[in-house]
């Protein structure tokens, strides 16, 4: 096939290369924040005070209900109009971290709510404070109820790093179309970003699938060893 | 010891407990009894706060407890104040609710370490001492799922026990065990019993009832109907809602 051009491939592969690094480096560190600030998140949006509940139903109403594409935009480009200029790829982490986190503490919510309320009862029981019991009891139990959809979110986080490529942060898509765009290599620069993706996406789906697996198992001995 | 003095408690509008007043001394064995629905349950969750009652007062050892009466008007206690009262309460549930995400062990452990500070050695020492007492020293590393019903029950036994109780509420322990193992439910009870425990116990066994009790409360509609001695209020019961309900049970 003429339209694959191997030469091409093999010149380009080192620069496709560095912004699959970068996507993957965007991925984690957006993946491990959101998973950490989406719990107080949730917790907010469960408040008997209204006003802390409010503010956080607000945001993650806002957010689910506007394009990431949008939020992307508006915090490269409208931010600075107010006096925040902000580096590409810190305004990528911030725009998907912002995104995803709204997303992801509807699911912890739903897993805390899951937790039979016997448990907190239980904790309750033995003297330990809503703090204490949240923490060593219901969150251990809520984490394992969400993981399967916090991986979701995870594989669908990678894809979605893509986006970032309009604030021009230096990922596997932005290097594709520059590359691209300079080689006329159409068709041989997108298979290969596509192979790429690919071949990080692909085992990530089979890890997420494993830890499903484990986390859906129950608790005992046996099975764990 | 504990002391319950004209609770309210209502659900909506529906009054589940209507004026319950009841003292329950040191070592003494008491058990609820009454159809579903009565308040017994609700009561029972009354003096830990679990429920918190709407009028009356609670004292345990002579002290109020979750509310002060300043001017007539009740100011409910800190949090941390309500925790430490309930810490010195051992409650058993009708579902167990072991922690399922723990071990056994580490059920029985997770208060004593975290609530008071425990070390984990002592902690595990002593808790291992309480799973012989309850006859599940070889159950140790065993997780809540593995164990059968009569099993869990007694493990959460154990887990209150590790904080040295003063008193014991049971509710109904046994309800929800298949009834071949109701029997090893109620022989830990009845060694409790016989170490000087004070208990209440919201039961349907009214035979072992009969056996423990020192005194057994009827009660009906959000009130105490009846109390008396076991073999008086089984036997003999003076209320007429008492001997319909009694006849229900017993001839079942």
């Amino acid at each position: 096939m003429d339209l694959l051009n191997l030469d091409v491939a093999r010149e380009y592969f080192g620069v496709l290369l560095l912004g699959l690094g970068v996507t993957v480096g965007l991925t984690l560190s957006v993946i491990t924040m959101s998973c950490v600030i989406a719990i107080p998140v949730a917790l907010a949006r469960m408040s008997p005070n209204r006003l802390i509940r409010m503010p956080a139903s607000a945001y993650v109403e806002v957010t689910r209900a506007t394009p990431l594409l949008l939020q992307l935009v508006y915090i490269y480009y409208v931010l600075p109009s107010f006096g925040i200029r902000l580096p590409a790829i810190a305004a990528a982490v911030i725009g998907l971290t912002f995104n995803y986190t709204a997303y992801m503490s509807e699911v912890y919510r739903g897993g805390i709510k899951a937790v039979a309320q016997g448990q907190w009862q239980a904790a309750a029981a033995l003297g330990m404070t809503d703090t204490l019991a949240f923490r060593r009891i219901i969150l251990p139990q809520a984490i394992r109820i969400v993981i399967p959809s916090l991986g979701d979110y995870f594989i669908s986080l990678f894809k979605d790093t893509a986006l970032c490529s309009v604030v021009s942060v230096q990922e596997l898509m932005f290097k594709g179309q520059i590359i691209s765009a300079r080689s006329y290599q159409y068709f041989t620069i997108y298979t290969l970003t596509g192979i790429l993706y690919f071949a990080v996406g692909y085992p990530a789906a089979l890890f997420v699938r494993w830890l499903e697996n484990i986390s859906t198992r129950g608790y005992s001995r046996r099975k764990r060893r | 010891m504990i002391e319950l003095v004209d609770i309210h408690k209502s659900f909506g509008p529906l009054e589940v407990l209507r004026g319950v007043s009841l003292t329950v001394g040191a070592g003494e064995v008491i058990c609820i009894i009454g159809p579903s629905g009565s308040g017994k349950s609700t009561l029972l969750r009354c003096i830990n706060h679990l429920e918190h009652p709407e009028r009356g007062a609670i004292r345990i050892a002579g002290q109020s407890v979750y509310y002060d009466l300043v001017d007539g008007v009740r100011q409910p206690h800190s949090k941390q104040r309500i925790a430490e009262v309930r810490a010195k309460l051992g409650m058993v549930f009708q579902s167990f609710n072991l922690f399922p995400h723990l071990t056994a062990l580490e059920n029985i452990i997770e208060a004593p370490i975290h609530v008071r500070g425990m070390s984990r050695k002592a902690a595990s020492a002593r808790a291992l001492e309480l799973m012989r007492r309850v006859g599940l020293e070889d159950k140790a590393e065993y997780y809540p799922e593995e164990m059968s019903g009569g099993q869990q029950q007694r493990t959460a036994i154990a887990r209150a026990l590790a904080m040295d109780p003063t008193a014991m509420l049971f509710d109904e322990p046994t309800s929800a065990l298949d009834p071949e193992l109701v029997h090893e439910v109620l022989e830990v009870m009845r060694g409790l019993r016989d170490d000087g425990m004070t208990m209440i116990i919201v039961t349907h066994e009214m035979n072992f009832a009969r056996q423990v009790a020192s005194r057994i409360l009827f009660m009906d509609h959000g009130v105490i109907v009846e109390e008396d001695l076991p073999e008086r209020l089984l036997g003999s019961p003076r209320e007429p809602r008492t001997r319909a309900f009694l006849k229900n049970v017993l001839e079942r």
